[in-house]
């Protein structure tokens, strides 16, 4: 705290810090000054607070060099922070709500602890919220008063079944049934309790509250509840639907026949062969094993069976694990970064979009045997024909919706993977796009984004114990643009860096064209049509000679619908219309780049 | 154009670019259209001269040039047809030529202004 000049005269002056609580008295060496000077300039700077006694202002002036000539002449009162508000339950709460979402204390969860339904009587209280207070009152060495600081507040607000007592600081329940605090929220939730199994006696359950299940939910049966729904052995082929958290004291298995779905959190001792979905958090005891999970926060196992085994596991924020994946290699997919929901639907497009795009590849070569073979048959080819330009349309809108879906993603740039012991080969670990396949056993490991470089990277010790870091890999996209338009070239060559991908070479005919791509094999080609020496379909097909893989974009303003089908038929990945909209060429390429 | 992809310094410089090209395009059809009376290979400089046009409407209609990428087009079609020969396009080419140096230059004063 740099202090404020007050006063400054050349041989006596005061300094006071920036909060006003203290005041520094300086003389100048050689200087003499007596109490009264000092007084005098304390009543001319309006201290009045604070201020030190004769007796010490005296004995400093009697010893002024040990003092190093500085005395603090006067204090201030600081004013002090208040009481933080604080809630005392009423009842016993389930462990679910002491368990640290920030894992500070993720070894201390008792497993045995959660799942317990809470029960309160109709008019008791249930919560007391002390309010917040407010701290001491300061002064300043100017004599101002200062206000003492308020304490933290809690916002706890009544929900249905609840009410707040005339002294605003009691809770009251207005029902018999379970409390639960959610979102800031607390209500009472009505509770349905189902002494044995869920099956042919009970058939499937709905109810507007909490459901207690003391037995197992078994094949085929569904329970739906407003509130938790709390099971004390399994969860068999079922699908179950909570508003609140799904608890299971033992496991999921569903053999990947039900759906167990919730808006809070799942906690479960096992997931096995199962689909599972939150919109808070997913915790486990043990493994999940071959398994669909998917979180709008995080997945935790973290206990020393804790494991990732199998499957594929999405979390918006983070997944951490004892161990990802085992000794025998199985093929686990995690990733963060993305809410599960939007994930999904692009992943499971973009498998769609292999689909037809493998559909077009069989096609086209069979509609080049049938051109060989068929002779003057137009019918035999025209049925081939027909069928490709349908499937191009198909694929040319299926990659608009993917590129619709892939821009209304929101990145958590924050999203890690965290390994308490090992990850072992057979995982890949994916943040945004970027992936990490994992070749080697590693302890401690760590994956994180790194928003400079736009990948992400792995960070673990050696034997040393040293930390490294280890980048995923990247190869970088290239491109090269055959265009006999000068402007045109310049035109896709912004648009492309824009998008990240690196330019390698430009070529104004279909030759030289061909030079170039034998010679740089970049990623990614866009070729115009119609040129001199070599136009664009005898380009492409030497292209694709070179290399079956070859993704080539055509980019004309021809229009005739036989130039169009022979592209295709040549293995053009897409065709494009000059002019172009650049978000066209963009869905194209992403499209391209993604396949 | 769609200028959200590009800011306003892109779409200027990618404009220029287009406008130094169309220049250059206009000058190889004044050259090709003139050796039309003295070529022996007429099929082929026609099929040039609609490249040219093609180029030009391509590029130009890229650039927003809407006018300029009209008379071309309208011009390639022209030219696609069976059973074009130098005299009978000599006429309307001088017309076309025409009307395309007046396009251009009216883009060449817009983007003055």
């Amino acid at each position: 705290m740099s202090p404020e000049i007050s006063a400054k005269d050349k041989m006596l002056w005061i300094e006071v810090s920036r909060d006003h609580i203290t005041a520094y008295l300086h003389v100048a060496p050689g200087h003499e000054p007596t109490l009264n000077d000092i007084k005098r300039l304390l009543k001319k700077e309006n201290i009045t607070y604070g201020i030190k006694d004769d007796t010490k202002i005296n004995i400093f002036l009697s010893n002024m060099d040990l003092y190093d000539y500085t005395l603090v002449i006067a204090t201030g009162k600081p004013f002090t922070q208040g009481k933080d508000a604080e809630l005392i339950y009423k009842f016993e709460k389930d462990a679910r709500s002491t368990f640290d979402a920030e894992l500070g204390d993720r070894d201390k969860v008792d497993f045995r602890q959660i799942g317990t339904i809470a029960s309160v009587r109709e008019n008791d209280v249930i919560l007391r919220k002390e309010p917040a207070e407010q701290g001491k009152e300061g002064k300043t060495i100017y004599g101002q008063t200062l206000p003492g600081e308020w304490g933290m507040d809690v916002n706890i607000s009544p929900g249905t079944g609840v009410r707040l007592a005339d002294n605003r600081k009691d809770y009251i329940a207005e029902i018999s049934g379970a409390p639960i605090i959610s979102g800031g929220v607390l209500r009472v939730d009505p509770v349905y309790i189902v002494d044995g199994d869920v099956d042919y006696s009970t058939g499937n359950i709905t109810f507007d509250g909490t459901i207690g299940i003391k037995g197992s939910i078994l094949d085929g049966f569904e329970v739906n509840a407003r509130g938790d729904v709390i099971v004390e052995n399994t969860i068999q082929s079922a699908r179950v639907t909570a508003g609140g958290d799904v608890v299971v004291k033992r496991g999921i298995l569903t053999r990947n026949k039900g759906l167990i779905s919730a808006d809070g959190d799942i906690y479960a001792k096992f997931i096995e062969n199962s689909i599972v979905e939150a919109e808070g958090s997913i915790i486990v005891e043990n493994a999940i094993m071959n398994s669909s999970v998917y979180s709008n926060k995080r997945v935790i196992a973290l206990t020393e069976e804790g494991a990732i085994i199998g499957g594929r596991t999405i979390a918006y924020d983070r997944i951490v694990v004892r161990n990802l994946g085992s000794t025998a290699h199985p093929k686990t997919y995690v990733q963060v970064g993305y809410k599960y929901e939007i994930q999904r639907r692009y992943m499971d497009e973009l498998a769609r979009l292999r689909g037809v795009m493998k559909q077009l590849t069989e096609l086209q070569k069979n509609y080049e045997f049938a051109s060989k073979t068929a002779g003057d048959d137009i019918e035999k080819t025209g049925y081939i024909r027909g069928k490709i330009l349908k499937l191009d349309r198909v694929k040319k809108q299926m990659q608009e919706d993917i590129y619709e879906l892939s821009s209304s993603r929101v990145f958590n740039h924050l999203a890690m993977v965290e390994i308490e012991n090992m990850i072992y080969p057979g995982t890949a670990v994916f943040i945004d796009d970027s992936v990490y396949r994992v070749k080697k056993e590693t302890k401690f490991a760590s994956f994180k984004w790194d928003t400079d470089k736009k990948m992400l990277y792995l960070t673990s010790f050696d034997e040393s114990g040293r930390e490294f870091r280890r980048d995923s890999k990247r190869r970088a996209k290239t491109v090269i643009i055959i265009d006999d338009s000068r402007a045109v070239r310049q035109t896709l060559k912004l648009l492309l860096e824009k998008l990240g991908l690196e330019v390698v070479g430009e070529a104004e005919n279909g030759r030289q064209g061909l030079e170039l791509y034998k010679k740089l094999k970049p990623t990614l080609v866009t070729c115009d049509i119609a040129m001199v020496r070599m136009d664009g379909i005898e380009t492409l097909k030497a292209i694709r000679e070179e290399n079956e893989d070859a993704k080539v974009i055509m980019i004309s303003s021809i229009r005739d619908k036989k130039k169009v089908l022979e592209c295709v038929v040549q293995g053009a990945f897409d065709y494009v219309l000059k002019p172009f909209v650049p978000g066209r060429v963009i869905t194209v390429v992403k499209s391209a780049l993604e396949s | 154009m769609r200028d959200d992809f590009f800011t306003r310094e892109e779409l200027l410089r990618l404009r220029k670019i287009t406008l130094e090209e169309l220049e250059e395009l206009y000058e190889k059809i004044v050259i090709c259209n003139d050796s039309l009376d003295k070529t022996e290979n007429v099929e082929a400089a026609i099929e040039e001269l609609g490249r040219l046009f093609h180029t030009i409407t391509g590029t130009a209609a890229l650039a927003g040039f809407e006018k300029v990428s009209k008379v071309a087009s309208l011009t390639e079609d022209f030219l696609k047809k069976d059973g074009v020969l130098p005299e009978i396009i000599k006429e309307p080419m001088t017309k076309v030529i025409q009307q395309l140096n007046m396009r251009i230059h009216e883009v060449k004063s817009n983007m003055k202004e």
